[in-house]
Formats: structure tokens, sequence, C-alpha cells
């Protein structure tokens, strides 16, 4: 009976939609808990997954910059969702070390594993050489969105440049909670790792459906709006000493690369204008320059307001709001968590004393989040009001995926690579080429 | 275009069309096979399938049968049968739901694939040149500055939002428990004054622990054999050494040995267990086993009451109160207690708390903790650390005349706190290991010993380490192991196991007399009017005067062995032998 028990939990861990057993003996109301992490796995292999990953992303440098071929990257793209998504399931993954870093930092008495310290820099190191390889053929997360992409739709600039403060916010808040040791949050709201363990909170699946009903038409929504780790690659690319180029050859200017780009990465030329390139808009450098410092102290106040709502993501606090509200009369029966408390026996008031402690961090942690949410606001307000110099169409050094697109429609690159199109890509058919 | 090219086109056409098609199809199979998931876990959620439920109502029916005739073979063959199907029937649900799963992924996998092939193989969209217009390039950059101060504006509103309308039930929380509405609204307190407690025997050695009878009414003679004095007898149903204590008209002790633990209620008029509790062993955390010494058990600490209610603690750390009537407030674990031969420090209670000496390990260790906790509720109202090592001791509360104080003796410290507050007053570092015997008090002084060595007496009136300068005097001969010493604060009595019996001046600790009574004692005295009470191990009373010349009689006699401290009441003394509990008293 007890081994038979056994299977049933295993097998029910592995298919726990359907968690329900016939009468007569196995019925109960306790409710399977769904698997937060895949299983533990041997350490080499934890080697063997770094392995991959530096290979996959050398791979997919090669691939990016030197052959220069869509489909070689989409071939590694499907191979990395394969392996880090389906067989790996997710995890290890570069996104959710994030977390595990900042927990590290923030106490030195968490012994964060090597796999996840290299999962963390290898990909950002790639970047700082070579753009964001990673996101164009290794990330899985950014793979099943890619492959979800039927019908792109452009975005308009104002709106990608709006939703691009969410993936910042995500990231502060994502470091907060991971730092104060309360919260996984990427892993825990992670839209897409449920696809890969055919399993998981339906709620977070409504969240990755959805997503992936977005992404047929907007190009990796996530990658783009919501990605923290793509907050840090974006200002690493900035910087990378080899650049995407849509070719290395003259731009004609034909705009088809900025047309074929899903992600809405390809900037046009800034043009002259009165005889001069575009100059900074001091009407409105100006002010925002003045108010950095006051909306860095807004945010920070605001935010700070907000620390103890951030708070009840802790577990202590969440258990002592508990333990209180049962106190009161406020809240009917216990918790599994809360009769676990109560039969410890350990002293309530030692409880709330911890959770009050905790929350006070937060406010103070509040302050820190909100003055970098200033920072950030006040900073894209101040990018968009200097000077940019374009003379041709290029790829956006922070915000290009590097996916290969753009190489496939150039009339320049088709031509370099002696590539021919069969039908007329422009109006005026210069770009049909044949080999 | 040239055939070349031409060709070129054709076969692109044939492979856009290929998988076009091929996403068609998978689609297709996708959506069959989702669908067939989908009613499979539905039918799973609401309801068993009609041969599930066909198969679970036999199920039901042959195991009514089986429980008729439990050896019927045909019957358990059939339900052995029947348990069988139903486990396939589930299993083949479960390997339709993964093989289901790995289908519908691979259809969609093929699907997207598919359409990427096609979406990559056709042109891309011709697009009519636009002029670059640095004016577009301007607006843009104005509207996305204006798209991003409305987005932080938005986040920021939200997020004040959440902070204006979030509940924190934790800011209004105090460190120390609310007061119940019931004692809120009441204008007495919700515990007993000091004359009630007078009257009664509240703790470990009777009001304050100083093991002072109020009454003189107590029987001085009894012979269990002839009946006189021996108003009843009751057997105790568990082992225990704590001794007895009274509240009005109930008595109360606990019990305790390996499996059981539990508190016990006595009518003082009849001696009828009124009321009893067992309490649960704490939950085990993985840790070592709870060892306590044979000759010390799991109850072995003395309950406390308050007036109101009672308290109770074991040796295995869990701790409980009571209301007089029986129904448990609360209980708690409290922790293993590291103790060498096992916890055995009674309570004391002051207003409505309920105190605990949870002295362990060594110093250096830091796991003694002086605990007071609400006795309504359980909760801590203060704890503090204590820098002192496991003892088996027991704290007294006593008032000094310039405030009160808990007393508690312990390796090395000798410590008097504010009982209201945990506030340290004064302390000293006089005592070494194995402490057994508590503290006495009288007239600003308090009496310490250290068994088999030394007392001390000790002014009450001092602040912080007081050990140079505030020990009255300090006296060594025949000091006793186990037994606590007696005051009546011209004399200070002490008793060994052996029987021999010490009299020193309380002022100046000078030698009076000693002698020895030839009999073995593991109660602590107790002072009666001019006499002293002493009941041997061996069931004999013994009383001597309380006086500069020693005089002692041998008036009583039971037939058990006594190893607790009696409780005197008027006109009764409580006394709990190895098996019964005794009242004695004059019969009406």
């Amino acid at each position: 009976m007890t081994e038979f028990a056994s299977v049933l939990q295993r097998v029910a861990l592995i298919a726990s939609d359907i968690q329900r057993f016939p009468p007569p003996d196995f019925e109960s109301d306790y409710t399977m808990p769904l698997p937060a992490t895949p299983a533990p796995r041997a350490p080499w292999l934890g080697g063997v997954d770094v392995i991959v990953l530096f290979a996959a992303l050398s791979v997919g440098v090669y691939l990016v910059h030197k052959k220069r071929s869509r489909l070689s990257v989409f071939l590694l793209m499907v191979f990395s969702l394969i392996y880090f998504g389906f067989y790996r399931l997710g995890c290890v993954c570069a996104i959710g070390s994030i977390q595990n870093v900042s927990l590290a930092i923030a106490n030195p008495s968490y012994a964060i594993p090597l796999t996840v310290v290299a999962f963390f820099l290898l990909p950002l190191v790639f970047t700082l050489f070579f753009g964001r390889v990673f996101c164009a053929g290794v990330c899985p997360l950014g793979a099943m969105q890619d492959l979800m992409l039927i019908k792109p739709i452009s975005i308009p600039v104002w709106l990608q440049q709006a939703l691009g403060l969410l993936a910042y916010l995500y990231l502060g808040a994502a470091v907060l909670f991971a730092a104060m040791g309360s919260a996984f949050i990427i892993c825990e709201y992670d839209p897409f790792v449920a696809f890969f363990r055919l399993n998981g909170n339906p709620n977070i699946i409504i969240l990755g459906v959805s997503l992936l009903i977005i992404g047929l038409f907007v190009g990796r929504p996530y990658c783009r709006f919501l990605c923290p780790y793509g907050v840090i690659l974006h200002h690493f690319s900035r910087l990378s000493h080899w650049r995407v180029t849509i070719t290395p050859q003259d731009c004609h200017q034909c705009q088809i690369c900025e047309e074929a780009c899903p992600f809405g990465a390809i900037l046009p030329p800034t043009g002259e204008q009165n005889g001069q390139h575009w100059a900074p808009d001091k009407k409105r450098l100006i002010p925002a320059l003045i108010l950095t410092p006051i909306l860095i102290a807004f945010c920070g106040w605001v935010f700070s307001m907000a620390g103890s709502s951030f708070s009840k993501m802790d577990y202590t606090v969440h258990l002592a709001e508990r333990i209180v509200l049962e106190d009161t009369g406020q809240a009917d029966g216990t918790t599994d968590a809360s009769k676990a408390f109560r039969d410890s026996g350990q002293p309530g008031e030692t409880l709330i004393q911890d959770a009050q402690n905790i929350m006070d961090r937060y406010v103070m942690a509040g302050w820190i989040l909100g003055a970098f949410f200033g920072l950030v606001l006040s900073g894209k307000m101040i990018r968009l009001c200097l000077p940019d110099r374009r003379d041709d169409y290029e790829a956006d050094r922070g915000d290009c995926l590097a996916c290969a697109r753009c190489f496939s429609y150039c009339p320049q690159e088709l031509k370099r690579r002696r590539i021919s199109r069969t039908a007329p890509v422009t109006a005026g058919s210069e770009a049909a080429v044949e080999s | 275009m040239n055939q070349r090219a031409m060709k070129k086109t054709s076969s692109n056409e044939y492979w856009i069309s290929l998988a076009q098609k091929a996403s068609v199809v998978s689609g297709v199979f996708s959506l069959i096979v989702a669908g067939f998931l989908v009613f499979n876990y539905i039918s799973a959620q609401t309801g068993l399938p009609e041969k599930e439920l066909l198969y679970s109502q036999r199920m039901a029916e042959q195991k009514a049968l089986l429980d008729q005739n439990p050896k019927d073979e045909a019957v358990i063959q059939e339900v052995r049968r029947l348990d069988l199907q139903l486990r396939q029937t589930y299993f083949y649900r479960l390997f339709f739901s993964e093989r289901g799963k790995y289908l519908l992924l691979g259809g969609v996998l093929i699907s997207l694939v598919s359409l990427q092939i096609a979406s990559a193989l056709r042109n891309p969209p011709r697009k009519p040149r636009h002029p670059i217009d640095p004016a577009l390039e301007t607006q843009m950059r104005k509207r996305s500055g204006a798209a991003v101060g409305a987005m932080g504006a938005i986040l920021l509103g939200g997020l004040f939002v959440l902070a204006s309308t979030s509940r924190n039930d934790l800011a209004s929380q105090t460190l120390t428990p609310p007061e119940s509405a019931d004692n809120a609204t009441a204008s007495e307190p919700d515990y007993a004054s000091w004359d009630e407690i007078r009257k009664n025997w509240p703790t470990f050695r009777g009001p304050g622990g100083l093991g002072v009878s109020a009454f003189t009414s107590v029987p001085d003679s009894w012979d269990e054999a002839s009946g006189e004095n021996v108003l009843w007898k009751t057997p105790i149903p568990l082992p225990g050494h704590n001794s007895p204590i009274v509240w009005g008209d109930r008595i109360f002790l606990t019990g305790g040995d390996d499996t059981e633990k539990v508190v016990y209620c006595f009518s003082l008029e009849t001696g009828e267990i009124l009321w009893q509790d067992r309490m649960d062993d704490p939950p085990s955390t993985g840790g070592e086993e709870i060892r306590v010494f044979e000759d010390n058990g799991w109850a072995t600490s003395t309950m406390a009451c308050d007036g109101h209610r009672v308290y109770a603690i074991f040796a295995n750390g869990m701790a409980a109160g009571y209301d007089l009537t029986g129904k448990k407030l609360w209980s708690k674990n409290l922790g293993a207690p590291d103790s060498s031969y096992g916890y055995a420090s009674s309570l004391t209670a002051y207003h409505d708390l309920m105190l605990i000496q949870y002295d362990q390990a060594q110093a250096e260790d830091q796991k003694s903790v002086l605990y007071a906790l609400q006795g309504q509720t359980g909760e801590v109202a203060w704890q503090v650390p204590r820098p002192v090592a496991n003892s088996w001791t027991s704290p007294i509360v006593v008032d000094t005349g310039e405030g009160e104080q808990l007393i508690t003796v312990s390796e090395p410290w000798i410590i008097a706190y504010n009982p209201a507050s945990g506030e340290e007053l004064w302390k000293a570092k006089l005592m070494g290991t194995d402490l057994a015997p508590s503290p006495v008090y009288a007239n600003g002084i308090a009496y310490v010993i250290q068994p088999n060595d030394s007392v001390f007496a000790i002014r009450t009136d001092g602040k912080g380490d007081v050990t140079r300068t505030h020990v009255a005097w300090t006296a060594s001969g025949f000091i006793p192991d186990i037994c606590s010493p007696l005051t009546n604060g011209e004399l200070i009595f002490l008793l060994s196991t052996y029987g021999t019996m010490t009299c020193l001046d309380a002022k100046t600790g000078e030698f009076v007399w000693e002698e020895d009574i030839e009999d073995s004692f593991m109660t602590s005295p107790s002072l009666v009017g001019e006499w002293v009470y002493l009941f041997s191990e061996t069931g004999k009373l013994y009383r001597v005067k309380a006086s500069r010349e020693f005089e002692v009689t041998n008036t009583g006699s039971l037939d058990d062995r006594f190893l607790a401290s009696p409780a005197f009441l008027d006109g009764k003394i409580v006394v709990r032998g190895e098996f019964n509990l005794y009242c004695l008293g004059r019969k009406q």
C-alpha cells in the first residue's frame, strides 16, 4: 500500500492535472503541491550545462557575426529551446541567476552555486564583446517567443520606450526581493517555465499563454518589455566591442531592414535639418536635468511608502500577519504555516518583532528601489533629449537581439553574400540580385 | 526574370505550400489532442466516468460484504479484481495525459516551425520609400518622452494607491500582547490579590515560595494506621516529584512518565479527581531525544496559580495554562531543555504572568532564559537571557518593601529581577555547580545555599553586581544538598538529606545549634507558627521548635514515601506521597 502511494505521488508530481485517485482507499483532501523546481541533478551535470551554454554562445557568435545566417540562428534557437527549455526544464537560467547573485551579495552566508555564477556571467561577457547573441539563439524564453512570432506588427516607438520602463521596475523588484531573502519573483512568475515542465500554476500558465498570444503579433514581448536580464544585456550590448551590423557594405537606405525587424530595433538615419544634424532639445533637456534629483527623491518616497506592502512577500511578515489576524479574530481557523508555528511553541512576539524589523528594512529598501527607478525614468527622459547621429539605417546597439533577420533581407548583404532573391523587394527592384 | 529564377520561385512556392499544409495539419492535430486533454482533465475533476463509478459502487458493496464476512475468499478476490481494474483505469488516464502532453507539444512545435519556414520563404513586403525627415525624429522623441513620463506616472500612481490601500496589520502590534477584552473592561485585575494568595498555597513552598504557612490551625499529629487526622487518601495515577499547590477547594499537581504527561485537579474536600488533561508531547524536530535522570522524572516542576489560572510545565519543555475548571487556555513548547538531570525548576506567578526559570546547558552556551508568559494567552510578555548554567532551583517572588523582586539562583549568578518587566536589579557571582535548594527571604536579606558548602546572606537593596558589596554574611558547616532553607526572620534552619538540622542566626549567621534527626529528608522544611514541620522520606512527621533551643517531636506517620513539599491550609495539610495524595486535618 505504501509503495503504491509513493508511486502515485511521484506520478502525480509529474502529471498534476489529475490529482484524484478513485475511491475507496486513496482519497483525501490533501492537494499535492506543485514542484517549484526541477529535481536536483548530479554536480557534474551542472558543469555540462555550463559547457553547453558556452558552446551555444560561441556558436551564436559565429552564426551572427561570421556566417550571418538567419536559418542557422533559428536552428540554434530551436536547439536551445529543447536543451535549456524542455530538457533542463528552464532551470538554471541566466535570467533567474540575477536573484542568486543579488542574494549572495546581500547575504554572504548564502553559498551561490558556481553553475549559477557561470550562467549569470557568461552571457554578460559574450554580450560585452559580441552583442546580444544570448538573446538571439541561446535563451529558451526568447526562443519560445520567437517561434510564436507569425504576423509581426510594428509597435510605435513611443510605446516601446514607455513599456521599456517595466523591465527596469521588474529588475529592481527582483533584486530587492532576492537581496532581502524574501522571494525569487523571476522564478515564481516565470511565464514560460510551466510550458517547459508541462506543469505549473494555472495563473502563471494563463500569463504565459497570454504573452504567447501577444507574441504572435508583437515580437518577443517578454524580452523587450519585461525581461530583467535583458535590461542588463541592453546596457552591456551598448558597450559591445563587435556590434551587429545590418551589412558591412554601404547602406542604400532601402528601409527593408527596418520593415523586416519585428523588434523595432532598426533605427533610421537622423538626417539633417537646416543643414545640420539633429541638435539637443534644450527646452526639454534643461528641465529634465533640473528635475532629476527631485524625481529621484520623489520616487524614493513613493516606493518607501509601498515598502510595507512589498514586505508582504516575505514569509516571516506574511506569517506574522496571519498570526495577528487569527489572534484578533479577523481570520477564521489556521493555515498550515500558522498551525506549524503555533505548534512549535515559538513566541508570537518574537515573530512580530522580526516581521516589523523586516518591514522597516523594506521601507529603507523602498527608498533605494525608488531612487533607482527615478534615475531610470530621468535617464530615459534625458536620453530622449540628447542628439543622435545616424547616417544610415543601424541596428540599435542596445535593443538589437541579433536575430539575423535583417541580414536575410538587406539587398546589399544578399549581394555581398551572392544570394539571390527571386522577387523584387522594393518598388525600385534594385535589390533583385541574381547570383 | 530568367529561367533559373523562375525555377527557384517555383521551388519556393512548393516549400511554402508544404510548410503551410504541415502547419495546418499539425495545428488541427494539436487542437484535437488539446480537446482530448481538456476533456480528460474536466472529467477527472468533475466526476468519475461511468465505468469507474460503477466499479466504485461495486467496490463499496463488496467492501461492505467483506466487513460482514472478513474471511470470505470470493469477496476478497472480487475486491482485489475491482481494485486492480480501478488502478488500471486510473493509470491509463495518467498515461493518456502524459502522452497527450508530449503529442500536443510536438504538434504545436511542428506547426510553429512550419509557419516560421513559410514566413521565412516568403518575400518581405514591399515598402515604398518615404523621405527621411528630421522632423519625424524630433516628433518621435517628444512623443517618447511624454509616453515615458506618463508610464512613470502611472506606475508611481499605482504604487501610491497600493501603499495607501494596503493594510498593515503589524504596524499596530505592540511587543506586549494586548489585554483581552474581558480584562480591559473588568474593574478587577485578572489575578489574585496578595491577601488571597496568603490564604492559599499557589506555588512551590506556598506564598512567595518561602515555606511559611499563614495558618496555625493545621493538625500536629496523624496516623494512617488508625486513621487519625487523615481526611482522605487518593492514589495518584502517574508519578511525579512536584509538590501540590492549592487554590480554594482545588488541588493541582502533575504526573508523567515516558509516554504520558498529565495535569490533575483534585477536590480538596473529597480527594476525587475533578479534571485532568493529558499534554501532548512536543512535535519531533529531528533533534536528540529528551532524556531525564531517573530520580528526576518528567513531572518535577511544581505548578503555579495566579488565582484565576494554573500553569504547568514538564521536563520535555511543554508548558500550558488552564483556568481553574480545567479549560486549557494555551499550551506551548519551550524547546527541549538541555539539562543534565532533567528540567526541574518550579513555576511561579506574578500578577497574571507565569514565570519560568528556564536554565539550560552551560553559561557559555547562552541557552538559559527567564520567561514571563501572559497567563491568559501564553504569549511572551517579556523574556531575558540569563548568563547561567542549568540548575534545579526555583525562583521566588518577594516584596522587599522597596519593590517586588524575583530572585533566582543558578551557576554562577544569583540574580534578582523586576518581575513585572524582567529588568535586572542586582546580581552576585557566588554559586557553584549542581544547585537544587531554592532561596528564601526575610527582612531585606535573601538566603542562598551552595549545596554541601556554604550559605550566603545577601542584602537585596543593591544594584548591579553586588558580589563584593552586599553579602551580609557567609557560613559553612552542615549545609544541605537538596532541601531548601527556612527562616522565620530571626533564625534560619537548614536540613540535610541525611537528617542533620542546623540553626543559624539570620542576621549574623552565627551558629545556634545543630542536631541529628535520624531519618532522611527530601522535602523542604515548612514553618507553621512556632514549629518547623519536617516530612521525612519514610513518611514520618517531625516538629522542631523554631527557637534557639532544639526541641523535636515525632507525631505523625503515613504509609508512603515523601519527596514533595506539603501545602498548608486553614486546618489542613495536603501532602503528596510517591503513590498517594493525602489530606490531613481534624475530622469534624
